[in-house]
């Protein structure tokens, strides 16, 4: 469309704080409108003041846990990274079926030094890194629930046939409660 | 195809499955089993692009076969065909028997050359083709023994568990084939096998063309094509057919049927469960 009628564009994300602060701040700089600047100043605020508290909990409970991730496309894993920093967890294993050389730099860029990074990978490797970096929870598509299970670590199912948001502020609520409850669940200390 | 296919190989002691296609082929039916049987379902792919479609893919398909043996150490591999394979005309015949002259440690597994185009059947046909390839892979005439052959149809896990259940009642020697009971409905264990523990086992297979009958769960597929009919008519395994029993009529068949060719009487304890039907 801005090729060929001019319209203006740009990215925008709405999954996790960072990327949904930034996006909001974004889109209201770009109607150089200052009413709608400050409106989305205020609209920030107060839905972050809103979520501070729950959020606060979840991060406690999370704080320090290390994550393993394989999805699909460059863009999710790059965006569950960041909201995994954002509730304190650190990636130890990422990988995707179809990311861009362009997505792999970028998550070089924002995952620590020694983290493993994994381009179309199968079972065998998901299971000997998530192993070998102690995982405490692996993202992915369905396929590979039943692997995390039979290893004995916690899952978070972030796939397109759940039905509640995991965008906007209130996502990022649903994701901190979801990946708690997983990761603490206790049936963890009975097997 | 494949998908019947792949199902009837993961009820194989042991086994490990690829399909000569590409990704796609083996990620969905991963997909779908995954889901529907809640177990990690491994499916190798020879992952072919298009310079394995326009050259063809042997290439692909040894470094896949060299991969698994790598990562799994499999005592059996099927190698499934997909459309795509099927269409550029692939040997995978050819493909395997080079491949176990290349390679040395290869040749003490079984690899099985299983045709299953997707577009040629269905997930029933492709399942019963299957166990049929095996069966002509693997068995012979050559020891005589009174263990009854369980063709089963495409059932689930609590299903075969049932059978087993109930023949076990008979205290008969039997084989099912295939066994999926343990094989996908695993329980969580300390240590993780790639390969899940159970299955029909491949020295069973092997004497199936000695057993003394053969009952085959399928009432579908055509004429002359199946496992049992194979045993029947290449060692003369007797061969009855039956319904799956699910209800009592086709139950009642089952039981009768493995009294029959036992020559056991129906044990009491399957009596009794029947009288007390709510």
């Amino acid at each position: 469309m801005t090729e060929k009628f001019g319209i203006p564009y740009i990215n925008v994300s709405f999954l996790g704080l960072e990327d949904i602060k930034a996006s909001l701040t974004n889109i209201a700089e770009f109607t150089k409108d200052d009413e709608i600047i400050r409106k989305t100043k205020e609209l920030i605020a107060a839905e972050e003041k809103q979520i501070e508290d729950i959020l606060n909990y979840h991060k406690k409970r999370l704080e320090g846990k290390k994550v393993a991730i394989y999805v699909g496309g460059g863009f999710k894993a790059i965006s569950l990274i960041k909201q995994f920093r954002e509730l304190g967890m650190e990636t130890v294993m990422v990988g995707t079926q179809t990311g861009k050389e362009e997505d792999y730099d970028i998550i070089k860029e924002i995952t620590r030094e020694g983290t493993v990074i994994l381009d179309d990978t199968n079972p065998a490797e998901l299971e000997k890194f998530i192993l070998e970096k102690k995982a405490d929870i692996l993202v992915g598509g369905v396929k590979e629930r039943p692997l995390a299970y039979k290893l004995g670590i916690a899952f978070c199912d972030h796939n397109h046939e759940r039905k509640h948001a995991l965008a906007g502020f209130e996502g990022a609520v649903n994701f901190a409660k979801e990946v708690d409850l997983t990761i603490n669940s206790p049936v963890w200390k009975l097997i | 195809m494949p998908l019947g296919g792949v199902l009837a190989l993961k009820g194989i002691e042991n086994s490990m499955v690829i399909l000569h296609g590409s990704q796609g082929c083996s990620t969905y039916i991963r997909r779908h089993m995954a889901t529907h049987f809640n177990e990690p379902i491994d499916i190798a792919s020879s992952s072919l692009t298009e310079d394995g479609t326009i050259y063809g893919g042997s290439k692909n398909l040894k470094l896949g076969l060299k991969n698994i043996i790598k990562l799994y150490n499999p005592g059996i591999i099927g190698v499934l065909t997909t459309c795509l394979a099927e269409t550029i005309g692939e040997d995978i015949g050819g493909i395997i028997t080079e491949f176990q002259e290349e390679n040395l440690e290869s040749r003490n597994i079984k690899i099985i050359p299983i045709s299953t185009p997707a577009y040629s059947g269905t997930q029933s046909e492709g399942y019963y083709k299957t166990l049929r390839r095996l069966v002509e892979a693997l068995s012979n005439g050559e020891v005589k023994n009174n263990k009854i052959n369980i063709i089963a149809a495409n059932i689930n896990p609590g299903d075969i568990r049932q059978l087993k259940y109930i023949l076990n009642c008979f205290d008969v020697g039997y084989t099912i084939l295939p066994d999926v009971s343990d094989t996908l409905d695993s329980g969580y264990a300390k240590t993780y096998n790639k390969i899940p523990e159970g299955g029909t086992n491949l020295h069973d297979i092997t004497l199936m063309g000695g057993a003394s009958a053969t009952i085959e769960m399928d009432c579908s597929a055509e004429i002359g094509s199946t496992a049992g009919d194979y045993l029947f008519e290449t060692f003369g395994v007797p061969l009855f057919k039956c319904a799956v029993p699910i209800g009592i009529k086709a139950t009642d068949v089952f039981i009768n049927l493995i009294s029959q060719i036992s020559k056991k009487e129906i044990p009491k304890v399957l009596a009794k469960e029947r009288g007390s039907l709510p």
